[in-house]
């Protein structure tokens, strides 16, 4: 097969799965995460300190929004169907594994980026009011960040959906280990999706108070792109390798 | 050459068994796969669909790669044992989306969907959603999936399931429709007197083994000799005197009278025996014989025979 026509594949995956992943019923649960901070904004009302608000809220949304929220969304893309029992209709298809797994990934991160990146934006309105205190340098880098975290914690749950049959317990781990990075080594902090993503956004992250707490030098924002991008090739690779040798035999999953 | 050629393939999961050393060719036809459950036969096709990689052996169909499952999948349809569709879902949407994954623009997806769906006689049920149709329908929407593209290589899992008489009529025709066209039409079941309509070829399994594989008249002969010869039913006036004068003889070991009066069955040691037998009624009783039919010779017998009666 030629690269167009596995390009047209890919826009098909792509298709069928953002369309899937969009319906309410199916996510629900990510559609009401997204609600919340922007509840959140509604609720306190414009107020004299807009960026301590804006601070807080935007660090609620990546640490616990867009990381639960893609925790729904992309570890049902392939575990999802093997629980259901409908994996074998795409392996039956004529299209690569690798074209199936890209096309689930892109439309996993456009369904997440384009409920997340919403509630970025309609979060920083409410706080700082349109055409009055709105600075669009600010919401772009903040919605960059958005998507980046999509694309990071995305290709991370993706592949635990692939290697784990029930993946709440390494989500679990990773949630541990980002929410405690900070108490990390500067190398160790370095492994972790929320140190990059904390480099792109416009608002500081929160830092705890603790004595024991370290503080790591922040990544340039190329460093910090280009590393978000290095993890999801990363497992998006393992990912291949784990789907390249799936079989389907539902009873044992 | 063959359409599917297994050499020595195995497969076990852990220490489970599947298919053992399986060495056989599938040609052009409908080959019947008949086992108890467990016997291996769906683990049989999802090797040749490429669902599931064999421990051991070499396996080729129709000299294609799974590798390439461009080339692969355009050949192969395969109709599982999976009673399970995308939530949400009409026929029509998901036969369409099924059919854009060969490569097909919108449009020629929607004709092929909705030929397909005629063809299994779902054309009237293609917008409900999937959720609410029957398990026949449900049988019917799995092999619309799986011979909407026309393929060379068709694998089916227990496809008569939850069909209707009408329906599982069709589904035979096509399997010949097919099978006619020069593609290889594999099919399990456990229906078996529908399968011995249907099969030119017949493979028996047990316990992940091939037991025996041929057509089904020459699989008669790999009985054992010992093996009685199965029963033989008879229309006629007067059965009490014909099973009567059928003991006298010895020709018959068992016989039992039809319930309408008008014929019975009869189990012989010696079918030789049992039809010279009943000429002589004929000729020296004036005994009236409508018709005699010999029923050992089905799929069920013989299924009986080698793996019922291995068991006994």
């Amino acid at each position: 097969m030629s690269a167009g026509q596995h390009g047209r594949l890919f826009g098909v995956v792509f298709a069928l799965e953002f369309t899937r992943i969009m319906r309410p019923r199916r996510s629900l649960a990510a559609y009401l995460l997204a609600v919340l901070p922007v509840g959140v904004a509604l609720a306190a009302g414009r107020t004299g300190d807009g960026i301590g608000l804006f601070g807080v809220i935007y660090n609620v949304l990546v640490g616990a929004v867009v990381f639960f929220g893609c925790a729904l969304i992309f570890t049902r893309l392939f575990r999802g169907e093997i629980l259901e029992r409908t994996m074998h209709y795409y392996l039956l298809a004529p299209v690569r594994r690798e074209v199936l797994l890209l096309g689930k990934y892109a439309a996993g991160v456009a369904a997440s980026g384009a409920l997340f990146g919403t509630a970025t934006v309609l979060s920083y309105a409410l706080v700082f009011g349109v055409g009055e205190g709105l600075v669009i340098g600010t919401l772009l880098a903040d919605l960059a960040a958005t998507l980046l975290a999509c694309a990071g914690y995305g290709s991370v749950f993706l592949l635990f959906g692939l290697l784990f049959r029930n993946p709440i317990l390494p989500v679990a781990g990773l949630l541990a280990w980002e929410s405690l990075h900070f108490l990390l080594p500067p190398f160790l902090q370095t492994l972790s999706v929320r140190h990059y993503v904390g480099a792109l956004q416009s608002v500081p992250q929160p830092l705890p108070d603790s004595p024991i707490a370290i503080l790591a030098t922040t990544p340039s924002p190329w460093v910090a792109v280009s590393s978000l991008f290095a993890l999801a090739a990363l497992a998006l690779a393992l990912g291949t390798w784990r789907l390249r040798r799936l079989e389907i035999r539902y009873a044992d999953d | 050459m063959g359409h599917i050629r297994l050499e020595g393939v195995s497969k076990f999961y852990g220490e489970v068994l599947g298919v053992n050393r399986i060495s056989t060719v599938f040609e052009p036809g409908v080959t019947g796969l008949v086992g108890p459950n467990g016997a291996g036969k769906s683990t049989l096709l999802s090797l040749i669909a490429g669902l599931v990689r064999p421990s051991r052996g070499t396996l080729s169909v129709l000299g294609e790669s799974m590798d390439d499952p461009g080339r692969f999948y355009r050949a192969v349809g395969y109709c599982t044992q999976y009673d399970a569709f995308p939530a949400g879902m009409s026929g029509r949407d998901f036969m369409r989306a099924s059919l854009r994954l060969y490569g097909h623009t919108a449009r020629e997806s929607a004709r092929l969907a909705a030929a397909a769906l005629d063809r299994v006689g779902l054309g009237a049920a293609v917008d409900r959603r999937i959720d609410v149709y029957s398990k026949g329908m449900r049988q019917a929407l799995k092999l619309a999936r799986a011979i909407c593209h026309g393929p060379r290589v068709l694998l089916l899992d227990e496809p008569l399931n939850g069909l209707d008489p009408q329906a599982r009529a069709e589904a035979t025709e096509l399997f010949r429709e097919f099978a006619g066209q020069g593609a290889c039409v594999l099919v399990s079941s456990h229906i078996l007197h529908e399968l011995e309509a249907v099969a030119d070829r017949v493979v028996f399994m047990d316990g992940g083994y091939v037991v025996t594989a041929g057509a089904v008249g020459a699989l008669r002969e790999e009985v054992p000799a010992a093996a009685p010869s199965g029963p033989v039913s008879i229309r006629c006036d007067r059965p009490g005197h014909v099973a009567a004068r059928l003991f006298a003889l010895d020709a018959a070991r068992e016989v039992r009278l039809h319930d309408d009066g008008e014929g019975l069955v009869a189990s012989a040691r010696d079918a030789d025996a049992l039809f010279a037998a009943l000429g002589e009624l004929v000729c020296r009783d004036g005994v009236r014989i409508d018709g005699v039919k010999q029923t050992g010779e089905s799929v069920a017998d013989v299924y009986d025979d080698l793996i019922v009666g291995g068991d006994r």
